[in-house]
């Protein structure tokens, strides 16, 4: 085998490599093929004679940020009501029981618990003095 | 062939009615030298393809993110650089035992894009045996015969550590052939 030569010498690393014909002349028309076409509208100012183009935005662009907003506003919306639906249902649900009873029905209850118990009025004022 | 100047490149790229135009002079012009920067790493010309493609794809979608802070080759070589060593971490991980055994230089035996004699593949297979880092050095400088100071900026390795990657680099070939005889 030849020995290498690594002195930096030109004429002594010719490329171990090959290219098909043509390869690199192709090579930029293959890329362009994959680079997305912008689409530009070309104007002609025949006044200075000087090309202008610009860049075409469609309608949905120009109000492309607006549709959001509302979108966003809408969500927000929708959120803070589910929010206050579920608070209001999860108060009722946890609400505790509070019975109203009034004066007359307050006093018919103890008649009726003095007379299932048999005592007097009598019975009740010693109970409540201790004097029985 | 002449081509645009870097900077009228860069200023055309920034601007969204030149800018397909402009790409494609820029693909024009760093076609070949992009190619051989690649093609040293990767070997065969099919990958090197593929590579080079993604390589242009990715400048394409970052153009953006170039705001000239290093020059516009020094840009281009970088991504070239991490594009290949993707896709030989790709390669590696997709190889069976056998095939990491022989390398990708050994497929070289077969490229029909490869005339080179049995001192240029054993140089090939013995480039193959380096550490990536070392590899990398080498072939910029044996091959590509570029500077320290650019392959430090593009690489963001003190020109130090190049030199030293470069000799032992030559030191391990050196070695390798010496064993081969």
């Amino acid at each position: 085998m030849k020995q290498i030569d690594l002195t930096n010498n030109p004429k002594s690393k010719k490329s171990p490599f090959k290219v098909p014909e043509d390869y690199f002349e192709n090579f930029a028309t293959q890329m362009m093929t994959q680079i997305p076409e912008t689409i530009f509208v070309e104007k002609t100012n025949m006044a200075k004679n000087v090309e202008v183009l610009e860049p075409t935005i469609t309608i949905f662009t120009r109000i492309k940020p607006y549709i959001y907003l509302a979108a966003t506003i809408c969500g927000l919306a929708f959120g803070v009501k589910v929010y206050q639906i579920q608070k209001q249902y999860y108060a009722e649900k946890h609400q505790t029981p509070v019975a109203t009873v009034n004066e007359a029905q307050a006093a018919q209850f103890v008649d009726d618990a003095c007379d299932f118990m048999m005592i007097d009025d009598h019975d009740v004022y010693s109970c409540a003095t201790n004097t029985f | 062939m002449s081509y645009l100047d870097d900077s009228l490149i860069t200023r055309q790229l920034h601007d969204p009615a030149t800018r397909r135009r402009a790409f494609e002079e820029l693909v024009k012009k760093y076609t070949a030298q992009l190619y051989w920067q690649i093609r040293h790493m990767v070997l065969s010309h099919d990958d090197t393809n593929d590579v080079l493609q993604n390589t242009f794809i990715k400048v394409w979608t970052n153009l953006d993110n170039f705001r000239g802070d290093s020059k516009l080759a020094t840009w281009l070589y970088r991504i070239a650089v991490n594009e290949s060593l993707t896709f030989i971490q790709k390669r590696k991980d997709t190889l069976t035992i056998d095939d990491t055994e022989a390398g990708p230089a050994a497929e070289l035996e077969s490229d029909p894009y490869f005339d080179g004699d049995e001192t240029d593949l054993q140089l090939q297979k013995a480039l193959q045996t380096l550490p990536e880092k070392q590899r990398i050095v080498f072939n910029m400088k044996y091959f590509q015969e570029m500077k320290y100071e650019d392959m430090s900026e593009i690489l963001k390795t003190s020109v130090g550590s190049l030199k030293a990657s470069y000799h032992f680099a030559v030191e391990k070939i050196e070695n390798y052939f010496n064993a081969n005889d």
